[in-house]
């Protein structure tokens, strides 16, 4: 009887300590520069923090459940249809109009969501980027608190589009040259006791005589 | 019948207290408080902080009724028993003010806010330490 009331209590406790446990809102999502961490793709400047995610989905791939795209950071891989998602953070943006623009790097806006309240904290719009390139996210908050002219406290959140090989080409950089310094040690740990040996050899050579 | 009345005082008790042992980052005062009128006002904002605060993009922004920014950009988190967040201003004339905070949490978890003062005295601000 005691058991089963310990085992009650148990499962009480257990289940109120996971109501109030706190969800990571960045989980399981890629941040920038393609780690993965608590914070996900956290973008903020002083006024203001959100969520940034893309989501790309190939030509090819099959839409069903179990494909579903997985989140990108602000390094999106490739060109083409892409779905943007913003997700505000401060809770007190999801009471106040917001407008969201994508520009490309000479300024042109290639989508544009109007001034309008996000309930849902959650702002979302496709965008078809047709060149590889630097492109720009630009979050305008029309702060009725703080009343400041929404393009002084703008969040801008640089992307690239099919860039990402670049940097991997810098990350390949960095192996070349450790697999150059690994194989001058191999050829310097083979070749150093071989060179040192026949001196070692003649000096016990002369010794016998 | 005691036994069983302790047992159930004793799990009541950690069923209440419990949550606040994970309690996340929650703001636990602000200096000046929200919507105060302030006669002296010593150039330097303070708010304080619960929770697992991280060191991770703190930030506070003091603006005029015009929005026009006030604070220097000098935002300090000092992580401690009670996380305090510190701004300091340029010198404030009479006038309503707002400010904008934000810590975020170990977890992930954003804690931000605004909070409204007013300052009725002369003017006052702290000087921008080097």
């Amino acid at each position: 009887m005691n058991t089963a009331r310990a085992f009650l209590i148990f499962t009480l406790l257990v289940t109120v300590g996971q109501t109030v446990a706190s969800v990571p809102l960045g989980g399981n999502r890629k941040g920038a520069g393609g780690s993965y961490d608590m914070y996900g793709c956290m973008q903020t400047n002083d006024y203001y923090v959100v969520n940034f995610a893309g989501y790309q989905v190939a030509p090819n791939q099959a839409k069903d459940s179990k494909s579903l795209p997985e989140a990108e950071c602000i390094d999106l891989p490739a060109t083409g249809k892409t779905q943007i998602s913003i997700d505000l953070l401060d809770l007190d943006l999801r009471k106040k109009p917001v407008a969201l623009k994508i520009l490309r790097e000479d300024g042109q806006t290639v989508a544009e969501l109007p001034m309008a309240i996000a309930k849902q904290g959650v702002l979302s719009t496709m965008v078809d980027f047709k060149t590889a390139g630097k492109y720009q996210a630009v979050l305008m908050v029309d702060d009725t608190d703080l009343h400041t002219p929404p393009e002084v406290s703008a969040l801008h959140i640089p992307i690239t589009v099919a860039l990402v090989a670049e940097q991997s080409g810098g990350q390949n950089g960095l192996l070349i040259l450790f697999s150059i310094i690994g194989l001058i040690v191999a050829a310097a740990a083979y070749c150093v006791p071989r060179l040192l040996k026949p001196q070692s050899a003649e000096s016990a050579h002369s010794s016998k005589f | 019948m005691r036994k069983i009345a302790a047992k159930s005082l004793s799990a009541l008790l950690l069923l209440i207290f419990s949550p606040i042992g994970h309690a996340e980052g929650v703001l636990l005062k602000s200096d000046p408080k929200n919507n105060a009128e302030v006669a002296s006002f010593d150039g330097i904002v303070k708010l304080w902080f619960s929770g697992n605060v991280s060191e991770r993009s703190p930030s506070v922004v003091v603006v005029d009724a015009k929005g026009n920014r006030v604070d220097n950009a000098d935002t300090r988190l000092v992580l401690g028993e009670r996380h305090r967040l510190t701004a300091t201003t340029k010198p404030l004339s009479p006038g309503p003010y707002a400010l904008r905070y934000r810590v975020v949490t170990e977890d992930g978890l954003i804690v931000s806010g605004v909070s409204k003062f007013s300052i009725t005295g002369q003017a006052a601000g702290a000087e921008v330490q080097p």
